[in-house]
């Protein structure tokens, strides 16, 4: 089932006056992006960090009544991780199925890497995708590329679609792109971390398995009165005559040094 | 050589730790992880000078490094390629 159209959020894009010799004030569409990057800084995973980003940008692109993500993969094949609504997902698929439409096209293109297609009824720069998208309800849609840090390729899109022609406006492109802006950034910082984290666990395996190899070079020196590295020969002789590795071995002479 | 290393023209262990780090999909950090974990004490970048041909390990290094890609050889199923010090010090 469709969602219903929301007709356009009754925001205005420009700081709103207060009266008081040209001093503004920000309007919630500012609030809201102020919110977003102060979320950003807490979200722990790729996920939470681009559902902030869906979530925040239904808010403040006023013109859009679904959001979501496209995400490059490895491979170079697209996916979309998290949306706001299901039909988006949809609308997703059909480009990636099609290899045309505003996410790939943004995910693909030179910077700025934005495609806005204020009326998807009368387009024919999107191939079989445009028509598509009327019959599922949607007459506008907007996608940024996530943004870039690196080189293009991109890393991906932030998806707007609208439930009317001409539902998303300049207005809207604007603080899209801004909106994408921060996903990129959030986005880099938190795999980032996740490489970060994944060295760390990395090191402390290492540093529990240099543990082990120590033990076992240590009984082999008290036992034999052999030095360090001819205890190491011992274990790597071990390890190539009976094709295990190495730590295995030091484990089990560990694990057995009462038996062995 | 002795255990202090030796130059370039006389290398026999840095040659054949490139090439089996060559032959392996390690990074340079997986190596240098890898060797950590069987007690080895050198640094990032000496592993890089060693694959790279500007440094020649001492035998008891080279050990350690030959064992970390023999460890990741054997995790798939092939027996040792790389050579530990008794083949190369006798010119084998």
């Amino acid at each position: 089932m469709l969602p219903s159209g929301r007709g356009r959020k009754g925001w205005s894009l420009m700081a709103q006056g207060n009266g008081d010799g040209g001093r503004t004030e920000p309007d919630e569409r500012g609030i809201a992006l102020s919110e977003l990057a102060a979320s950003l800084a807490g979200a722990t995973g790729v996920v939470e960090v681009l559902q902030r980003v869906v979530d925040a940008g239904v808010q403040v692109v006023r013109g859009a009544d679904l959001v979501s993500v496209t995400l490059r993969e490895t491979d170079g094949t697209f996916s979309t991780p998290v949306e706001t609504d299901a039909l988006a997902t949809r609308l997703d698929l059909l480009q990636y199925r099609f290899d045309e439409g505003p996410c790939v096209s943004a995910a693909e293109r030179e910077r700025p890497g934005v495609i806005s297609v204020p009326d998807l009824d009368t387009d024919t720069s999107l191939g079989r995708w445009s028509p598509a998208a009327v019959e599922h309800g949607v007459h506008a849609a907007l996608a940024v590329g996530v943004f870039p840090l690196d080189e293009p390729p991109r890393s991906g899109a932030l998806n707007f679609y609208s439930l009317r022609r001409r539902g998303i406006d300049d207005a809207d492109r604007e603080i899209a792109i801004m909106v994408a802006a921060h996903a990129g950034a959030a986005l880099a910082a938190t795999r980032a971390v996740t490489a970060a984290e994944m060295e760390s666990a990395q090191l402390r395996e290492a540093i529990r398995t240099r543990d082990v190899i120590g033990q076992a070079k240590g009984i082999l020196m008290e036992r034999q009165g052999i030095g360090a590295d001819e205890a190491f020969a011992i274990l790597r002789s071990a390890s190539q005559r009976l094709n295990v590795k190495l730590a295995e071995i030091a484990g089990t002479l560990v694990a057995r040094r009462g038996e062995l | 050589m002795n255990d202090d290393g030796g130059t370039a023209d006389t290398m026999r262990s840095a040659p054949v730790l490139r090439a089996g780090f060559a032959l392996s999909r390690m990074s340079v950090r997986e190596l240098w992880t890898a060797h950590l974990a069987l007690g080895g004490m050198l640094s990032r970048t000496e592993i890089e000078d060693t694959l790279a041909l500007r440094r020649e390990p001492s035998w008891a290094e080279h050990d350690v490094i030959a064992a970390a890609l023999n460890d990741w050889f054997t995790e798939r199923g092939q027996n040792h390629p790389v050579a530990y010090s008794e083949d190369l010090r006798d010119g084998r």
